[in-house]
């Protein structure tokens, strides 16, 4: 039996919580944290950066709760929260190493982060494959994919980019190119 | 099927992050409770100081004012300084009114 809770829509779960309801944030977490987790993981490529920028974006989310505007898209906010301060810790670590944020590529891990003990199937050999795949790309090609992935409108990725939405269409393109071509070679 | 549709949507998401993230919401809930409780009882006290004033200004006979005038209707004139400004004083104590005819030192 679901609680009356979990058919209620995420801004009237923020206002609950804000009000007092502890519960109404827990319901709010459960049901957006498995897609952050996966965009952060995929989009760092590090289970080590992911974990650090998926527990700060939420920390983040918090604070800023009492802020939050519902429009229906508190997803499309807490991916450009996540996203923002992934990129806040990139540009950090650039200024230490001088290494250009393009090019930076991700150490190579495994697409599945939290490392299931089994992993045979196709899909998930296949997934490792795309993942890997997209570590290659640049950052913001990588992002729309990933983003677009969490079905997230073109138009909220071109706001949480700050860029337009003919950017965004173009980044894509670009992306699923690449991405095509980098699983052919290795279908070859 | 595409085969970028088989890259995961969602991960599962370590124990642990559950954990630290439920109880800073935890954390955060109570702190919002704390300063609602602060500001109750902030505005509830000024709130009351502020009836004692209005109810005190009405249930307590007024100090009538000592007006200039009226101290200078007693010839204090040839009193030493410190006379003059304990009649003044006394004046203020007992709420005198001066310039009330009746009134005589």
């Amino acid at each position: 039996m679901t609680s009356p809770l979990e058919n209620m829509d995420d801004g009237a779960l923020i206002a609950s919580f804000l009000r007092g309801g502890e519960a109404a944030f827990e319901v709010l977490y459960r049901r957006h944290r498995g897609a952050l987790y996966a965009f952060l993981t995929h989009l760092a490529g590090d289970s080590a950066e992911a974990d650090e920028v998926f527990s700060e974006t939420w920390l983040r989310t918090l604070e800023k709760l009492p802020k939050y505007r519902d429009d229906g898209k508190f997803d499309a906010w807490l991916f450009r929260i996540g996203r923002n301060y992934y990129l806040d810790r990139c540009r950090a670590r650039q200024r230490r190493r001088n290494v250009s944020l393009d090019n930076e590529m991700p150490p190579s891990v495994p697409a599945n982060a939290s490392s299931e003990p089994q992993m045979q199937s196709e899909a998930k050999e296949t997934g490792e494959l795309i993942s890997a795949a997209l570590r290659k790309l640049p950052a913001e090609q990588r992002e729309v994919f990933l983003l677009r992935q969490q079905d997230v409108a073109f138009k909220e990725i071109a706001a949480i980019q700050r860029t337009s939405v003919n950017t965004v269409l173009s980044r894509m393109q670009y992306a699923l190119r690449a991405l095509r071509r980098e699983l052919a070679e290795i279908d070859h | 099927m595409k085969r970028y549709e088989t890259l995961p949507k969602e991960l599962p998401v370590p124990d642990f992050l559950n954990e630290k993230i439920l109880r800073a919401a935890a954390d955060f809930s109570a702190r919002r409770r704390q300063k609602a409780l602060h500001r109750r009882i902030v505005f509830g006290g000024a709130a009351a100081a502020a009836a004692m004033l209005i109810f005190s200004f009405f249930a307590f006979p007024q100090r009538r004012e000592i007006k200039p005038q009226a101290v200078m209707r007693q010839d204090v004139s040839g009193w030493s300084a410190i006379d003059q400004e304990s009649f003044v004083l006394c004046a203020e104590l007992n709420s005198c009114n001066l310039w009330d005819e009746e009134f005589s030192i």
